[in-house]
């Protein structure tokens, strides 16, 4: 019996397309996985179903009545629930009043029901495997917990139709065979499961059916038994020549001399210390499963965190700030535009000078040189930066270092929300960068992502960090996506450790 | 840019219509075109019910009136463009101060007009300084921070002046607050000057422009390596000698000082400053708009009190102006996006 | 790791621990300080302080602010005593009064909650609409309230000041709150507004009652701030807005929302009472006391941030 139903959503964010055209349809008991990249409008789907986004267009039908919704808590009446991977915990709340917050129990329709409660929130908890936490704080919880606390939230709402989005790349193994245990109880149960994942193991165990998304459109619908990982990849990727390039004829343009070296650098959060040396024109990217502490590494580096002593040519160096950190010849671009990179409210042409001007005080290189440099596309400089698309944006960004010709570059998730074709760009930037002597550091939660670049810039190397570590580094072009998931992966007995 | 200012007054406006309509069709300058209409449309309000009112001289008057509520705008311009929730709710309480501390050091004391001058930088100075270490390092909201120090700055000009004020305005003072200059009030002209001046250090010195870019995403303005804390205090600094300085041009406009003189300045500089397009989220904003915000707010005031209003209706239209302005420009995002 | 805030951890302490320092060194400084007269006389003066501050906490728990109160309490008393005057009787014209208070209330409430503009800048307005109000309504100071009235709040009851039963008023509807599933949504709001939308709770309704309760909170105050002058004046809640927000720092209740008690506003308040009472008792010069009182209010500011101040990670 048909439980949900969405036809042809679409969603725009400015100039941004976050949705295309979504269908999707959702049986009683079923689970679905929706497969896409970052940037394919999965999560913003499973967003407008769960009432926190309003579609601008399309059409929606839960058990075959019309279904409209203008916020979460309408949804929740319906019993539609989705748990995000933004983490929906409050951290001045306590683990059990989290869990109650959406179902709050009452006394006579008024009081606080303090014992019933706790009695709800120790019984989900206890389902999941977690004892003894319902009184601690949400926020001392390590992140794998909280994204359990998370699911357990969502449990307590008696979903009929639950949208699981990306939960389970944060949780431990042993975890994630409880939540498949417990999700498989929901769907004998008659709830429909939409399961927004990347990872192929998970799917291919724990769903039925899957969805394809590629750039906010439906690319592929299928039983899982009726397709294989290769088929699924293909449709995902879309652009088979991306990922099967030719090797880029290797050249070596410079000598490789030692750029910057750091010994014992601390990251927030980890115990031990790190060392790390890279060279000139050399690409490092850094990989792992997500919150392994690589964007706190390239955060540390560029002073963020407290004073790093580094040598940097030959010459030893205290970066006390960032701001030393860019007198020292270093770059930082976030993935994170909205807080950390754009000044929405000024032009193109201020955000660009915002490094060489602002902080510099020099004139760094002709606007509108940088511009064509990076191939940004805008009407005038003068235009609010607003007004151009994610990957524009994020190319003025890279402008704003490119323009003061930085030593090295750091990138924490450059790419993230941004087009193929954009972030194809962004990769020959960062190897033109390395043609004239500079480096990057390359942090991405798209393993994919590393493998094109090190495929696409001379000189690279890869570096997969778990724990706070680097645990494991692969040289040059050769590395696969599967090489750096199975060094990503975290092993019970601790061979990481 | 130099000729912008030229806007304020009629006569040139009328002159040189069709040049500024040109201007105006810009885009940049169709944010003023609402204040500019409403200015209007309140003087010739004014001119029908109370025969007079948009005579030569009365503009003057009007907006010589109007400078000095654009002096109290001109620091809170540059808080509010500095971001972060930033407020200066201690502009009323530090005019005051300016004119009280004036008036008694230059009348009574050997230090003269010119040590009156060099303590009220002093003053002012320390004011920003000490709302800036608060503000900056101990994450103190602005608007508790700076409401704090006018109660302090109050009980202190009180203190100082034993609840006493005495004496009168300095020849210099007066000559700027009243005198003319040929048919112009010199108090105009001194608006039109600091407009300029001010218009200038947001646009051309490396401080204005990182003020817009650390108003806009304090984040991304450190990440970038933009010193932020030496903004935020330069800011705030401004801020308090732009009080206690435009204290002393209130003493000239007044001639006398009293306790509390520029207290209702406060509220009325951030309603210039929002009616003159400065967003209250910081990282835009000009000097032009907030003092065509304090013309707009002036003539109000006076239509106000050409037809009879007493002063707590006055208030309440004020507020209740500000709060719509609020409500039309100033809304926050949807939470369903 | 997780110091930062349980509902369950006492954080009205610190504040506590001033009060009876203060309680202490005013019990040697200030003549008679420890008789029921005098805690009398402090609770008739400090009642509708502690009020305000209840007030303000809610707001400030919700993440908001609100500037407004101090000039709500001028509205409900001059409108009282203007309809007293006018003949109106005891009851009828309070409820007018209070009425009048909440239509602010309802006002910042709705600007706030529905079109969404920073509580801030709304409650400075209508603070303005609330003031300009008052003053119309009454240019100067005067009037007289009831005399019922006024001889009731100074009176004791068993020992008992009578202002205190506004405190236990205020209390009890602060419990409305605490113990319902009101608060719980209250506290989630304050601490983020957003997780707790998408956690289906209607943030919009919370946020619209926190500010309804402030101005109803702060028309009681008023009742007590009419029994205290026996007189009507438009100006006389002005200073207390800043008052009631430095006691709640005071008190532990954080700028940032999320987190705060009404014990903590209580504390905090009844800190900031005792610190005045012992300005007023050093017997300066009256010139010197506003700036003494101003200077205390300020370092109590800055001091309560001070103590909340942890590792400052700008880039955490």
């Amino acid at each position: 019996m048909r439980l949900f139903e969405c036809r042809h959503i679409a969603k725009r964010y400015g100039s941004v397309v976050a949705l295309q055209d979504a269908s999707i349809t959702v049986e009683r008991g079923e689970i679905r996985a929706i497969l896409g990249g970052n940037g394919s409008g999965k999560s913003t789907l499973s967003k407008i179903i769960g009432g926190a986004v309003a579609p601008d267009s399309g059409e929606m039908f839960l058990n075959g009545q019309p279904y409209r919704v203008h916020s979460p808590a309408q949804a929740k009446r319906h019993r539609v629930v989705f748990t995000s991977q933004e983490l929906s915990l409050l951290t001045n709340l306590t683990v059990e009043q989290n869990l109650v917050l959406p179902q709050i129990p009452a006394k006579a329709g008024v009081l606080l029901d303090r014992k019933a409660m706790r009695r709800s929130a120790q019984a989900v908890l206890d389902r999941l495997g977690l004892a003894d936490i319902a009184g601690m704080p949400a926020a001392s919880l390590p992140p794998n917990r909280q994204f359990m606390v998370e699911f357990a939230k969502a449990l307590l709402q008696q979903p009929e139709l639950l949208i699981i989005d990306e939960i389970t790349s944060a949780l431990y193994r042993e975890d994630v065979e409880v939540f498949k245990q417990v999700v498989r109880e929901l769907s004998a149960q008659g709830c429909g499961i939409l399961f927004i994942s990347h990872r192929m193991p998970e799917i291919f165990s724990l769903c039925d059916t899957v969805t394809v998304m590629r750039n906010g459109v439906v690319v592929g619908d299928h039983r899982v038994d009726s397709v294989d990982e290769d088929r699924l990849l293909e449709l995902l990727t879309g652009d088979r020549q991306t990922t099967d390039r030719q090797a880029a004829p290797r050249v070596q343009v410079h000598d490789g001399q030692v750029l910057l070296s750091v010994k014992g650098l601390k990251l927030p959060g980890y115990a031990h210390t790190l060392d790390f040396e890279v060279r000139k024109g050399e690409v490092i990217g850094i990989a792992g499963l997500q919150g392994q502490g690589q964007s706190q590494f390239v955060r540390a580096l560029f002073g963020m965190y407290g004073p790093v002593e580094a040598v940097i040519d030959n010459e030893k160096r205290v970066i006390r700030s960032p701001r030393e950190a860019v007198r020292a010849g270093l770059a930082f671009l976030s993935g994170d535009r909205e807080r950390e990179g754009v000044f929405a409210r000024r032009s193109i042409a201020e955000n660009l000078k915002a490094v060489s001007d602002g902080a510099l005080g020099n004139k760094g290189l002709p606007v509108v040189d940088v511009l064509r440099q990076v191939g940004a596309k805008y009407g005038k400089v003068t235009d609010p930066v607003v007004s151009l698309s994610g990957g524009n944006q994020q190319k003025v960004i890279i402008g704003r270092w490119t323009s003061v010709q930085p030593k090295l570059l750091l990138a924490d998730d450059p790419t993230k929300g941004i087009d193929v074709q954009a972030r194809h760009d962004v990769h020959l930037i960062f190897r033109d960068l390395t043609r004239e002597g500079s480096a990057v550091v390359l942090v991405s939660s798209d393993d994919e992502e590393l493998v094109n670049i090190a495929r696409t810039v001379e000189q690279s190397r890869i570096i997969v960090m778990y724990g706070g570590r680097f645990v494991k580094a692969f040289a040059g072009a050769d590395v696969t996506v599967q090489d750096i998931i199975e060094a990503s992966i975290p092993r019970r007995e601790g061979t990481h450790g | 840019m130099k000729g912008r200012p030229v806007e304020l007054n009629d006569a040139a406006v009328a002159g040189a219509g069709r040049n500024i309509r040109l201007r105006l069709a810009n885009s940049k300058f169709r944010i003023y075109i609402p204040v500019l209409s409403a200015s209007v449309a309140l003087l010739i309000l004014g001119q029908i019910l109370s025969p007079g009112f948009a005579s030569a001289s009365n503009i003057g008057n009007l907006l010589a009136t109007a400078v000095v509520l654009a002096i109290a705008s001109f620091g809170q311009t540059l808080v509010v463009i500095s971001g972060q929730e930033g407020i200066d709710l201690s502009i009323g309480a530090m005019m005051s101060m300016g004119a009280l501390i004036g008036v008694q050091v230059s009348d009574q004391s050997s230090l003269g007009l010119w040590g009156a001058v060099l303590l009220l930088i002093g003053t002012g100075a320390l004011v920003g300084l000490i709302h800036a270490v608060c503000i900056q390092f101990l994450r103190i909201p602005p608007l508790v921070m700076t409401l704090g120090m006018a109660t302090v700055v109050d009980g202190f000009a009180l203190a100082y002046t034993k609840g006493l004020p005495s004496g009168t305005a300095p020849k210099l003072l007066t000559a700027i607050g009243i005198g003319h200059v040929g048919p112009i009030r010199t108090l105009l002209l001194f608006g039109i000057a600091m407009v300029v001046i001010g218009e200038f250090v947001l646009r051309r010195t490396r401080y204005g422009r990182n003020l817009y870019l650390a108003g806009s995403n304090r984040m991304a303005a450190a990440l970038s390596g933009i010193h932020v804390n030496v903004v935020v205090f330069v800011t705030y600094v401004i801020a308090g000698i732009a009080g206690t300085l435009g204290g002393l041009v209130m003493l000239g406009f007044v001639g006398t000082a009293q306790l509390g003189m520029g207290d209702g300045y406060t509220l009325l500089s951030i309603a210039a400053v929002v009616i003159g397009g400065t967003a209250l989220a910081g990282g835009e904003g000009t000097f032009l708009g907030s003092a065509l915000g304090a013309v707009v707010l002036t003539i109000l005031t006076s239509v106000l009190l050409a037809v009879g209003m007493q002063e707590g209706v006055r208030e309440l239209i004020q507020g209740a102006i500000l709060l719509l302005v609020l409500a039309i420009y100033s809304r926050a995002p949807k939470l369903r996006q | 790791m997780n110091t930062r805030f349980s509902l369950k951890r006492f954080q009205a302490l610190p504040s506590l621990l001033l009060v009876l320092l203060f309680v202490v060194i005013d019990a040697f400084l200030i003549p008679h300080f420890l008789s029921d007269a005098y805690a009398s006389s402090f609770f008739t003066s400090y009642t509708p302080l502690i009020l305000l501050t209840i007030a303000e906490t809610v707001v400030l728990i919700g993440g908001g602010i609100d500037i407004s109160i101090g000039s709500i309490v001028s509205l409900v008393n001059v409108t009282w005593v203007t309809l007293g005057g006018a003949g109106w009787g005891f009851w009828s014209s309070l409820v007018v009064s209070l009425l009048a208070g909440l239509a602010i209330g309802v006002l910042n409430g709705a600007v706030v909650a529905w079109l969404r503009v920073s509580p801030l800048l709304v409650t400075l307005a209508t603070s303005s609409i609330a003031g300009g109000l008052a003053l119309w309504i009454m240019p100067y100071p005067g009037g007289s309230a009831s005399a019922n009235l006024v001889t009731w709040y100074q009176a004791t009851f068993a020992g008992i000041p009578a202002p205190l039963l506004f405190v236990v008023i205020a209390y009890l509807l602060w419990l409305g709150w605490a113990l319902t599933p009101w608060g719980l949504r209250l506290f989630a709001m304050g601490n983020h507004m957003h997780k707790t939308y998408v956690s289906g709770v209607p943030v919009a309704s919370i946020q619209f009652a926190t500010y309804v309760f402030s101005a109803l909170v702060a028309g009681i105050a008023a009742i007590a701030v009419t029994a205290n002058t026996g007189a009507g004046d438009p100006t006389i809640g002005a200073t207390y807005t800043l008052y009631a927000i430095a006691a709640a720092v005071i008190g532990g209740v954080s700028l940032n929302g999320g987190v705060g008690t009404a014990a903590g506003a209580i504390f905090g308040s009844i800190f900031l009472g005792l610190a005045f009472s012992t300005v007023y008792a050093a017997n300066m010069p009256s010139f010197y006391q506003d700036l003494t009182s101003g200077a205390i209010v300020l370092c109590g500011i800055i001091f309560a941030s001070l103590t909340k101040l942890r590792r400052r990670r700008q880039f955490a």
